[in-house]
């Protein structure tokens, strides 16, 4: 015969540390756990109000320069490492960790126009008013060494921009013409002309590096392939572009910060719409970057604000702007996806974090998972009124918020005019034109 | 004739001498030719040679083929006649053919020609990553960096080696560590380290450590597996195994016996002292406990008269001084020390193994007339031929023990898994059954559906969502929210503009309704339908209609005497009568719903007016004005259900108003809702992946951009693929663009993710958590 004994597994209710939540054995059975939509509506609703409670994304401000700061540049191998430089001509390289200054170089006479990192990290590039292309170690001189540049190249023209190439050492320099230069010369490779105006931005592809993208005051972006060391395509626009940025995930997708207030998407091998306009800038955009995940992408605008869009939605998602940041005219994310750093007119650099609520530090499995589960809930319900109410408040200075308004009615007015021109005119002879297709004046090939 | 001059010289190859020869020569041809010509007829001029010479002047012989080598083939041809100026004519006539040469581009095209070839190869060039861009849109999740490398850390002696002491604190310091002849810079460590550093090798240890495991885990298994096997009751099965292991004893014996002959012996040798120590212990005489109590049974039961006599004839067989063959006696030996070891309280006697017993619990028919045989009696050849049938026979029945082992063991499991397919099973069909869920049940049975809408959104590629649909992501405020209570505020902000609209709503309503009212039943019937309102009410407590509570308390006071109860309940609730209330309830309800008539009669106007004077019948009549008749009440036939259609304006709050974009229908967007994630509804391993974030980055990991190498399907054969992959072409007109834009787009985008999402999230759930999902009406009846 035999006996039928209680037997249970330790395991089922044994913890294993003592600082461990006890073990409860659970029913699954929903007729034990009534009003499932009810109760994770009210855990959204909380999950939201939380998060906005939480938004707090500003980290710190790292200050120092004396003027206004003009550009930036990521290290390509050291998260906690971030250079500045300003429009003094002096360039500061930054511990973010530290949150200090651990180096200063007068590295230009007149503004710092540009500045970019060396792919292994070992050195940088800067190009100024005083016409000179300037290379630079990384690591700080040693004892008793001077801080002097590597190599110095002496341009006949002002240089506007820099950017290097992602694997071999070459580099771009913008201003009367796109220039390739190697490293090891003194002078360009090839320069790349296509119309007679000076560039302002230059930027390699980080996928297909030889692929390079540019943009020019004459309202257009140029497209150039350093293979055959030619340019590949125009596109004007109805103002001029100030800076665009490639897409660190997709090879063919740039963003272009525009003077009309807007963003464009644009998918290299359609130039002929954008894939999106990303719009809610109330003034000029001047400085854009993609995420490292290529998600999303951070703005720095002239109405003293920077935006994150998600790529696929024509609004931002987030706006952050704090009482004393000016004009913010460079704007880098980190590459750990995990923060923003925005140089601005009011010689300041500004750390935000990237996701405003975000809980710094490291999380313990449990936090993690309640967190993920915020996320969710939040993004399941966030089509309901009130929390979407919630989830969407932000908070706006008066003169960005006055300004959106005006411009809402601006936009309004404009509209209703067509429709009416519409109206009374001949069908067919006032065609609509889709959003996209309105800020292309032409292709050029 | 000018121009032969250069040809001339240059046949000539530098015979100046010559020169005014030719020279004489050539002006008496021009001078033959004006004579000629004086003539009016021109002649035809015979090329002749007048002497024979190395070198051929070229005006006397075509110089054709000068430089050429002489062939065969060529000499025998002008066998066929041939004009020599047929080569010449066919030239003309392509010279003549072809049209004048193009003048070429002018720079600005050609740079033109060359951006385009330029544009079309890079833009193929980068549409090779088509595939990879849309796969991680698309993707569940992502993991970034993309390429998880192991984190290298360099050598310490590498990093130090480049670095010099320069500050005089640093000098100093070398110089004390130089004095102590400490390894500073190049090998850190010192000979004897550096040796036991590479006495083992990570890779060494690692294979050295996984050996270890593997032999551990060889060896537990093997433990487990003779404890199992000890612990199995079965005498027989034991006897089986005992006799099996004798054979192979024996056989490996024999082996040694003829590979080993002195180790045979040796081992035969040591027999023979086991024998000796069996025979000295005196076991096999009639002494002990049990061959007493034998003995007082043999009287009676036969089978305990055999079992005596079987040891009797033991014993015999061992006091005999015989040399008998070393397999008996270790045949004898291993049943003995059995008996050593067990107990025996009950009829298991190991001499009686391998006999048919009554004692024994399972009756043994096979094995009883082989085993009658006294092993030890017997002649040896026979016993080998028997003993190899019984080797498979014993097989046969220790495969046999294993087998219903297995099934033992294992028909919970299988009995498990069965019920709890039986379960899930249930758990599918409950939905169809249920009156609710048929709309969910198509839509899961529908299925087939959204992979072709998934086929048709790739192949609608990059096709962004219409930028018109988009709403702003913000709402951007003056107001700062900085505590719980502010953000409530906002939800009651937002509930007060809510009732405003829907009080303006409301009134454009009533007059619409009025309207529809008249138009007639029909209509109205309809007009709810085409409205897309989800509410979150029908999702929240289910269709009133549906739920028929009374059901569990019934059964309840049937299964526990009920009268008794039933006595209790009346007593208590003696003074309210519930369902009179309910009549009336309904029938106020039934009253207020009616439309009320409009009483436009004015007093005293056209009439005499003042205290006490009623408006005529007439103008009662007349400015009185009806309402056309309600629309019938859908609770008409239900006695105890009261069914309202008003909206309620608080629940309303919480609502929403309108179907959102990625969903068509609003019987997905209320599936999605009813799918609850959290750990309350869902096992934990249900409830990790339902929460799974899109995105997974790691803190303090550098993302690089995408490379080839990144692509998971590994480099190569990605490459082939995406060669593969041509430039999608976008369509031409912008009209049917925007179509496509505006209708398949979105609802191709709705379909999938509204659809196919949701209905894999219940299936899961339905596999994880089996009899979860139970009705969800019922639990909300409750």
């Amino acid at each position: 015969m035999r006996v039928k004994v209680l037997s249970r597994n330790p395991d089922d209710y044994v913890r294993e540390t003592k600082l461990d939540l006890q073990r409860v054995p659970r029913n699954y059975d929903p007729a034990l756990h009534p009003f499932e939509v009810a109760r994770e509506y009210v855990r959204a609703l909380n999950a939201t109000k939380l998060e906005r409670v939480f938004a707090k994304p500003f980290l710190s401000s790292l200050d120092g320069h004396r003027d206004g700061v003009n550009c930036m540049a990521k290290h390509p191998k050291s998260l906690s490492t971030v250079l500045s430089g300003a429009c003094d001509g002096e360039v500061k390289i930054w511990n973010l960790t530290k949150r200090q200054c651990i180096r200063t170089i007068q590295a230009h006479e007149g503004f710092v126009r540009g500045m970019c990192a060396r792919f292994c990290g070992t050195s940088f590039f800067t190009v100024g008013d005083d016409k000179t292309i300037k290379q630079w170690k990384m690591e700080s001189p040693e004892y008793g060494e001077e801080e002097e540049p590597v190599h110095t190249i002496l341009g006949k023209t002002v240089y506007t921009g820099i950017d290097h190439h992602w694997k071999e050492p070459v580099f771009a320099t913008c201003g009367h013409q796109v220039d390739i230069w190697d490293e090891q010369r003194t002078s360009p490779k090839c320069s790349l002309t296509w119309g007679f105006d000076s560039i302002s931005s230059v930027k390699f592809n980080p996928i297909e590096t030889y692929l390079l993208g540019s943009c020019a005051s004459d309202r257009n972006i140029v497209l150039y392939d350093i293979r055959k060391s030619t340019p590949l395509k125009k596109v004007i626009l109805n103002m001029r572009t100030n800076t665009l940025c490639w897409n660190p995930m997709e090879a063919f997708i740039f963003t272009a910060a525009n003077e009309d207030y807007n963003l464009y998407t644009f998918d290299m091998r359609f130039l002929e719409s954008p894939v999106m306009v990303h719009m809610d800038h109330v003034s000029a955009v001047l400085d854009v970057d993609y995420s490292p995940t290529g998600k999303e992408f951070v703005s720095a605008s002239f109405d003293k604000s920077i935006r994150i869009f998600p790529v696929d939605k024509g609004h931002s998602r987030e706006v952050y702007h704090t009482k004393r940041m000016q004009h913010v005219i460079t704007v880098k994310w980190t590459s750990d996806n995990k923060y923003i750093l925005c140089g601005s007119d009011e010689m300041n650099i500004r750390l935000w974090k990237a996701n405003a609520s975000e809980k710094l530090g490291v999380l313990a499995p449990r936090e993690k998972a309640a967190m993920n589960y915020n996320q969710k809930l939040k993004e399941k319900f966030q089509f309901h009124p009130q929390i979407r109410r919630i989830a969407q408040h932000r908070h706006l200075p008066k003169s960005i918020y006055c300004q959106i308004k005006e411009q809402r009615i601006m936009r309004e007015a404009r509209r209703r005019k067509e429709l009416n021109r519409r109206k009374h005119s001949k069908p067919g002879s006032v065609p609509f034109v889709p959003e996209r297709k309105k800020h292309i004046v032409a292709v050029v090939k | 004739m000018a121009e032969e001059d250069p040809a001339a010289a240059a046949a000539g190859s530098g015979s100046e001498s010559e020169e005014g020869q030719e020279d004489g020569e050539r002006r008496h041809r021009q001078l033959l030719e004006a004579i000629s010509a004086l003539s009016g007829r021109k002649r035809r001029k015979l090329a002749e040679r007048s002497e024979a010479s190395g070198q051929v002047s070229e005006f006397n012989v075509t110089c054709k083929g000068a430089g050429e080598k002489l062939v065969l083939s060529e000499l025998l041809q002008p066998i066929h006649p041939k004009s020599t100026l047929g080569s010449v004519r066919k030239e003309l006539a392509r010279v003549k053919r072809k049209a004048a040469v193009e003048l070429p581009l002018s720079k600005e095209e050609a740079k033109r020609v060359v951006r385009e070839a330029a544009y079309v190869t890079t833009s193929k060039d980068v549409g090779k990553w088509q595939q990879v861009v849309l796969q991680n849109r698309r993707a569940e999740q992502l993991v970034f960096p993309l390429r998880q490398d192991i984190a290298t850390v360099t050598p310490l002696e590498r990093v130090t080696s480049a670095w010099k002491a320069r500050t005089p604190l640093e000098q100093e310091i070398f110089g004390l560590l130089h004095k102590t002849q400490q390894p500073v810079t190049d090998p850190l460590l010192t000979p004897e380290e550096m040796a036991s550093v590479q006495a083992m090798s990570l890779e060494e240890a690692r294979r050295r450590r996984a050996e270890l495991q593997k032999a551990r885990a060889v060896q537990s298994y093997y433990e487990a597996k003779a404890r199992r096997a000890k612990r199995i009751k079965s005498k027989k099965y034991h006897r089986v195994l005992k006799k099996s292991r004798r054979r192979q004893a024996l056989k490996e014996f024999e082996q040694l016996h003829k590979s080993d002959p002195a180790a045979a012996l040796a081992r035969l040798e040591e027999l023979e002292q086991l024998r000796m120590q069996e025979r000295m212990s005196l076991k096999h005489q009639n002494k002990g406990k049990w061959a007493k109590s034998r003995a007082i049974m043999a009287k009676y039961d036969l089978e305990a008269r055999k079992a005596m006599q079987e040891q009797l004839a033991r014993n015999k067989e061992l006091m005999q001084k015989v040399r008998v063959e070393p397999p008996e006696e270790e045949l004898c030996e291993v049943p003995e020390e059995d008996t050593t070891a067990l107990p025996m309280p009950s009829g298991a006697n190991p001499w009686m193994l391998g006999r048919p017993s009554g004692l024994a619990p399972e009756p043994e028919t096979q094995e009883g007339p082989r085993d009658d045989i006294v092993p030890g009696a017997v002649e040896n050849k026979d016993k080998m031929e028997e003993e190899e049938e019984e080797l498979s026979e014993e097989e046969a029945l220790l495969q046999d023990f294993e087998q219903k082992r297995r099934e033992r063991t294992g028909s919970p499991e299988g009995q498990g898994r069965d019920h709890g397919a039986d379960e899930t099973e249930i758990v599918a069909e409950q939905p169809r059954d249920s009156p609710v869920p048929p709309v969910c049940a198509e839509e899961l049975g529908d299925s087939p559906v959204p992979p072709v809408c998934a086929e048709e959104l790739v192949s609608t590629g990059l096709e962004p969502p219409p930028q018109a649909q988009e709403q702003l992501l913000l709402s951007e405020q003056l107001r700062r929210v900085w505590t719980m209570e502010d953000v409530e505020n906002l939800a009651k902000d937002e509930l007060v503009e809510e009732q405003e609209k829907l009080v303006v709503l409301r009134a454009g309503k009533q007059a619409q309704q009025q309207e529809e009212g008249r138009a007639g039943d029909r209509h109205t019937k309809k007009a709810p339908a085409k409205r897309k309102m989800i509410s979150l009410e029908a999702v929240l407590d289910g269709k009133p209609q549906e739920m028929d509570c009374p059901s569990l308390p019934v059964v309840l006071e049937e299964e526990e005497g009920g009268i008794e109860q039933r006595g209790m309940i009346t007593e208590a609730f003696a003074g309210d009568d519930v369902v009179a209330d309910f009549r009336r309830e309904k029938r106020k309800a039934e009253e207020a719903g009616k439309p009320q008539p409009v009483n436009l009669v004015l007093p005293g106007w056209g009439e005499w007016g003042g205290t006490g004077l009623k408006p005529s019948a007439k103008k009662v009549k007349r400015f009185l004005i009806k309402p056309p008749p309600a629309p019938r009440r859908k609770d008409q036939h239900l006695p105890h259900v009261i069914m309202s259609e008003k909206r309620n304006i608080h629940a309303a709050a919480h609502q929403v108003s309108e179907l959102p974009f990625p969903f068509e229908r609003h019987q997905q967007f209320e599936q999605s809702m009813r799918t609850p994630v959290g750990p309350t509804w869902n096992t934990q391993r249900a409830f990790q992946k339902l929460t799974a974030p899109r995105v997974i980055t790691r803190t303090g990991h550098i993302i690089q951009p995408i490379s080839a190498e990144d692509i998971p399907d590994t480099a190569p054969g990605s490459e082939a693929r995406l060669e593969g992959e041509a430039m999608p072409s976008r369509k031409a007109g912008p009209g049917k663009k925007a179509v496509s834009r505006g209708k398949a787009g979105p609802g191709k985008k709705a379909v999938s993710r509204g659809k196919a999402v949701p209905g894999q999230k219940a299936v899961s759930r339905g596999k994880a958590v089996p009899g979860a999902k139970a009705q969800p009406r019922r639990c909300r009846a409750q």
